[in-house]
């Protein structure tokens, strides 16, 4: 079955050219324009998401809010998550990383890095059961 | 792409926002309007890289950094920093569109600069780039790729750091297949050459565990020899100064600080015991990279040529044992044969390959033609081009450049009209100017399509008459007027302009083409504009051939050329007097290349083969066909220049010299 990745930035363009490269690659897209859109569209989806994918710097509910809430909810807390962000800051990250994320790509990223990272992301769900 | 078009537009937006931003903040500071324009920049920053556009990036970097100054409070805002960002806002909206104003942005970033210079003494001894040096030890946990871990993306990230020189210990496995099994047995010692500092170069083990990396600043050259460092890897003297020698390759700074002094002596006694542990190891220490960003190599042309040349003498090598080999049947010499084959192949076409670059490469000149030319003629133009990424032969392209770019002169001249003429004929003012560019099987296609006027066929007619080219009574076809549009000392234009009256016509450009075996096609529709395409091979060393044969002696005729072939007898073929075959129902003229060669005997059977060059066709008549093969083409010497009916030679699979066939010039 395909793979399902939500997607999530609030700049439309960036957001459409990540999901359509990732679904030439294979995978099923979803797509959110912030953080809060995100946390409910994966909530309703919950047993479809993969991995969420998604912008640190947003308005309103930032990237780092929306890790902490899919973090703190039981029934999605397993879905590994990405950032995928111009954000630099190792405070930042660090504070994220305890938080549960998965991995950081920085933006702009190299193809390889960017699908081996999801790759690798994704193969994680699936040796828990 | 669409893309891009609808990044651009909701950049431009965010750059709407950052202006008024700025605006409230010339009124009074407010510490949320500083977040947002610090915000917005953040913003742009990094979703131009998204969208490769890299000076967007570089200039909204440094804008962004001067506003976290703000920000925290380490820099006060004044007029001059927010007319600077603001006159920034229009660059930056100016690089969106594609203008040439990249001279402005880096003149912004240095003003930018001068004001952290002055201004931002607590951050001192930013500006000058210095190269600093590290020891990575990566031991990384057999798991680590359970954890979520991509190893690999950690290890490209040490690459992006700069300059390094990896080396990989315990690689009982192949490491290639350690990734690719993501189970890594092996670890690690890289030295790196990079001007960040020592916690940026940590940043990219932020996500591994502390145990499983140590980052040390190379301060002395004597670190390899040092007991911090033997509490890590134990080496022998030679070791040591292997990587001594490495270092102070990659960190010029080094070879300046002092010389090895002292309180190496312990640490010698003490080697002796782990050498020979060390020297096993040594032994499965590879080298595998040293790298500056991205992995690629440049190698000179004259050493590309050669590897082709041997290459290529391999293909025929390869065709001499097919050929010893014909009658052969035992099946293991069939089978070896067989994979010698493939590999040739596979061989010949990487080779090639290493030659080919993208398109991409002309889009630059392109563009600035564009712009100056339509500058000069007082014309607006929309360029698009698409499949820049197609691949061709370095040589090629270069012969590519100047026909392009007077098809393109030629569209801006001729094609697409004024402005004002646009617009009265319902048409947008700026004009339209495609470029595509696709792989086809073994050709290249390139596309120039503009929505001007299209060809006006009329004023071709009248000016071949004037020119004595075409006759005045007379009807004519579109494709014949095209035809003579691109004969030579043709050129419709009504003044000799600086743009396409060079004394170039399209014969020029049509016989450009031509000479790189390409072809070049036009269609048109008057009011709508025309279309010009280019069709190319992919290389200019290899080519498809039919070896037949005439009395004994071999000729190659290019497949590509090739339409039919069949069978006839020569009394059939010399009842009448005119030199005519029936094929289709057409009448073409045939060439029969003994009678040709002065040859006046005939065996009773010929070959009719069915040449269809550009769409013009012609038969050509020959003893039989021997079989297809695929030779490297080598042109003809100087001597041989003026016999056009040859366009080149080739050594067959036995060793022997045959002549390419340039069939329709056999006829002339």
């Amino acid at each position: 079955m395909k793979k399902t990745i939500l997607v999530v930035d609030d700049f439309t363009s960036i957001r459409h050219f990540v999901c359509e490269m990732l679904e030439r690659k294979g995978y099923r897209t979803l797509g959110a324009a912030n953080g809060d859109e995100a946390y409910n569209v994966l909530i309703a989806n919950a047993d479809t998401v993969n991995l969420v994918l998604t912008d640190y710097n947003m308005p309103d509910c930032t990237g780092y809010d929306l890790l902490k809430k899919i973090k703190s909810n039981v029934s999605v807390a397993q879905v590994p998550v990405i950032f995928l962000t111009a954000e630099l800051s190792v405070e930042k990250m660090k504070a994220a990383r305890e938080s549960g994320l998965t991995a950081w790509i920085k933006k702009p990223y190299r193809a390889e890095t960017f699908f081996s990272e999801i790759e690798n992301a994704l193969s994680l769900k699936t040796i828990k059961p | 792409m669409d893309f891009q078009q609808e990044y651009i537009e909701e950049a431009k937006q965010v750059l709407k926002s950052l202006e008024h931003s700025l605006l409230e903040l010339e009124k009074s500071p407010d510490p949320d309007q500083v977040n947002n324009v610090y915000r917005y920049l953040h913003t742009i920053k990094g979703s131009a890289g998204m969208f490769g556009y890299d000076h967007v990036e570089r200039l909204s970097h440094e804008l962004e950094d001067l506003f976290s100054d703000v920000r925290d409070g380490i820099r006060q805002q004044d007029d001059f920093m927010l007319d600077l960002t603001l006159h920034a806002v229009d660059i930056l909206r100016d690089l969106l569109d594609g203008k040439d104003v990249v001279r402005e942005s880096e003149k912004i970033i240095e003003s930018i600069a001068t004001i952290k210079g002055t201004a931002a003494s607590g951050k001192g001894g930013r500006g000058a780039e210095v190269v600093n040096g590290y020891v990575v030890i990566l031991r990384p946990d057999e798991n680590i790729y359970k954890r979520g871990i991509n190893f690999q993306g950690v290890l490209d990230d040490i690459q992006e750091l700069g300059v390094c020189e990896f080396m990989i210990h315990n690689e009982t496995v192949p490491f290639e297949r350690q990734l690719s099994e993501k189970r890594i047995t092996s670890w690690f010692e890289i030295i790196l050459a990079s001007t960040k500092s020592l916690d940026e170069v940590k940043e990219v083990f932020l996500f591994m565990k502390e145990a499983e990396y140590v980052v040390l600043a190379i301060t002395s050259i004597d670190l390899f020899s040092s007991a911090e460092y033997k509490a890590f890897i134990a080496l022998s003297p030679e070791m040591i100064d292997a990587r001594e020698r490495m270092a102070r390759q990659l960190i010029p700074t080094l070879s300046a600080l002092a010389e090895p002094s002292v309180v190496r002596d312990d640490a010698k006694t003490d080697d002796a015991v782990s050498v020979d542990d060390a020297d096993e190891e040594e032994q499965q220490t590879t080298t595998i990279k040293k790298s500056k960003r991205g992995g690629h190599v440049s190698v000179s042309t004259q050493k590309l040529d050669q590897l082709i040349n041997i290459v290529s003498e391999l293909v025929i090598f390869r065709s001499e044992i097919q050929h010893l080999m014909g009658n052969n049947q035992r099946p293991e010499i069939a089978e070896a044969i067989e994979k010698l084959e493939s590999l040739t192949l596979k061989l010949r076409d990487s080779a090639f390959n290493i030659r080919l670059v993208p398109l991409n490469i002309l889009n630059v000149k392109l563009q600035r033609l564009i712009r100056s030319v339509s500058k000069d003629l007082g014309k607006e133009i929309e360029f698009i081009t698409e499949g820049l990424d197609t691949e061709l032969d370095r040589s090629m392209i270069n012969a590519l450049e100047a026909p392009l770019m007077h098809i393109i002169r030629n569209a801006i001249d001729h094609g697409i009209e004024k402005p004002e003429e646009r617009e009265r004929r319902n048409k947008p003012r700026k004009g339209l100017l495609k470029f595509y560019s696709y792989n086809s099987g073994d050709h290249v296609f390139i596309q120039l399509q503009d929505d001007g006027n299209g060809i006006d066929f009329d004023k071709i007619k009248a000016k071949g008459i004037e020119k004595g080219l075409l006759n005045k009574g007379q009807q004519y076809s579109e494709k014949e007027l095209l035809n003579v549009m691109m004969s030579p000392g043709f050129s419709t234009a009504d003044k000799v302009t600086t743009v396409s009256g060079r004394g170039v016509g399209m014969d020029v450009v049509k016989k450009e083409i031509a000479a790189i075996r390409g072809d070049i096609e036009v269609s048109t529709e008057k009011g709508l504009g025309s279309i010009f395409t280019l069709r190319l091979p992919l290389t200019l060393t290899v080519l498809d051939t039919l070896v037949v044969n005439v009395n004994e002696s071999k000729y190659l005729i290019p497949i590509s050329e090739v339409e039919f072939c069949y069978q006839e007898t020569y009394t059939k073929l010399f009842a009448k007097k005119s030199r005519q075959v029936n094929y289709e129902g057409q009448l073409l003229p045939f060439v029969s290349l003994r009678e040709y060669f002065g040859d006046d005997s005939y065996p009773a059977e010929g070959t009719v083969i069915i040449i269809n060059k550009n769409d013009t066709r012609m038969a050509v008549v020959v003893d039989n066909i021997v079989g297809k093969l695929q030779t490297v083409y080598k042109p003809l010497n100087n001597i041989l220049q003026d016999v056009n009916c040859f366009s080149g030679a080739s050594i067959l699979g036995d060793g022997s010299m045959a002549l390419i066939l340039n069939a329709l010039k056999l006829n002339q």
